[in-house]
């Protein structure tokens, strides 16, 4: 209630005090003033808010599950290799006894190992390495004879040793 | 507050903080307190459309800083604080473009309310603005939020930061001058 503490001022004001406004102004300065507001980013655009995952159950033991498998994990890969790597005793030809017998069987060697190795492939990798293939014992001796004065040849010969091709080395004073 | 307000605001301002319902809040809060703020800078400023600006840069100064709101206070305070504000630079802007004193100030405001096109009260109403008119802003301000919007002084006193004494005190002394123009200028 309107009380100024005065009666003039009260019945002045008892129809008003005669103000008006263009009709319709009120719901117009609403509709025209909405369009004018600018936008703002951070109050015009929606916070899009993450969903919260339904499984608690699952977020709580996940972290348990990830290292079990991961232990899991290694623990297959140790025993794929423990099961690929060949036992210590295993190499042993006792423990084929099926080979042992094939080996010493001279006609298997024959057969079946000698027949492997072409004598065209032994000939040219002796050519290849200046040996001479009908010197009968060239693939025995390799080492360089001295001469007397006791320094190597440059050239190797390959023939056969004699006796004076190993001289007593001489006496330092 | 006036009796139009509402009383419990903390909905709105609520959505008001809610990034994408902001503006829609926003337009509610235009569609309440637009009138209430028309008539509190107009009888400030007195002419119509200076009043319509000043009421469209209320709005866009409220909405482009409605983080600066912190909901500690009424919604209503804080948007008289912004429409008294604008109301009082206006005038003082006016005074200097227009190199006028308080005083002169006054009549130039006595005139435009004899000027008015959106005025259709009686002499005694013309009478009572201009003697409103002539009051120092501070009483005029007092004076229109008691009478008029039928303020208590405690909202009164969050708007104006002024003791409510003082309020009460400035309020007596604004009523006393009126009834004195009113008195000396009555034909």
């Amino acid at each position: 209630m309107k009380d100024s503490q005065s009666n003039i001022i009260d019945e002045i004001t008892r129809n008003g005090d005669g103000m008006t406004v263009p009709e319709g102004y009120f719901e117009d300065f609403a509709v025209k003033m909405s369009g004018q507001l600018p936008f703002r980013e951070e109050l015009d655009t929606p916070v899009v808010q993450q969903k919260q995952p339904k499984n608690n159950a699952w977020l709580r033991m996940r972290p348990y599950v990830y290292m079990a498998a991961m232990f899991a994990g290694a623990w297959c890969l140790l025993k794929m290799f423990s099961l690929m790597s060949p036992a210590a005793g295993d190499a042993s030809i006792d423990n084929y006894p099926a080979l042992s017998r094939a080996l010493e069987n001279e006609q298997f060697i024959d057969e079946y190992i000698m027949d492997c190795v072409s004598t065209y492939d032994m000939l040219e990798e002796s050519y290849k390495n200046n040996l001479d293939s009908t010197d009968e014992d060239f693939a025995l001796d390799y080492e360089f004879p001295l001469t007397e004065d006791n320094t190597s040849s440059e050239t190797p010969a390959y023939r056969l040793p004699t006796d004076g091709d190993y001289l007593t080395p001489p006496t330092i004073e | 507050m006036s009796k139009d307000f509402p009383t419990d605001d903390s909905r709105l301002i609520e959505r008001l903080r809610t990034p994408g319902k902001s503006r829609e809040a926003f337009n509610e809060v235009i569609r309440i307190y637009s009138e209430p703020l028309y008539w509190q800078i107009r009888r400030m400023v007195q002419d119509h459309e200076d009043t319509n600006d000043l009421l469209q840069n209320t709005f866009i100064k409220a909405w482009s800083s409605l983080e600066n709101f912190r909901g500690d206070a009424k919604l209503s305070t804080w948007l008289y604080k912004i429409a008294i504000n604008e109301s009082l630079t206006f005038l003082a802007r006016e005074r200097k473009r227009n190199h006028l004193s308080l005083d002169d100030q006054e009549n130039v405001l006595a005139n435009t309310i004899q000027a008015d096109e959106y005025f259709d009260g009686d002499n005694a109403q013309a009478l009572l603005r201009m003697a409103i008119a002539t009051l120092p802003e501070k009483q005029r301000l007092v004076f229109n939020m008691k009478y008029f919007d039928e303020m208590k002084y405690e909202d009164m006193s969050a708007i104006l930061g002024t003791s409510v004494g003082a309020l009460k005190a400035s309020y007596h002394l604004a009523t006393k001058k009126i009834e004195q123009y009113i008195n000396d200028h009555k034909t």
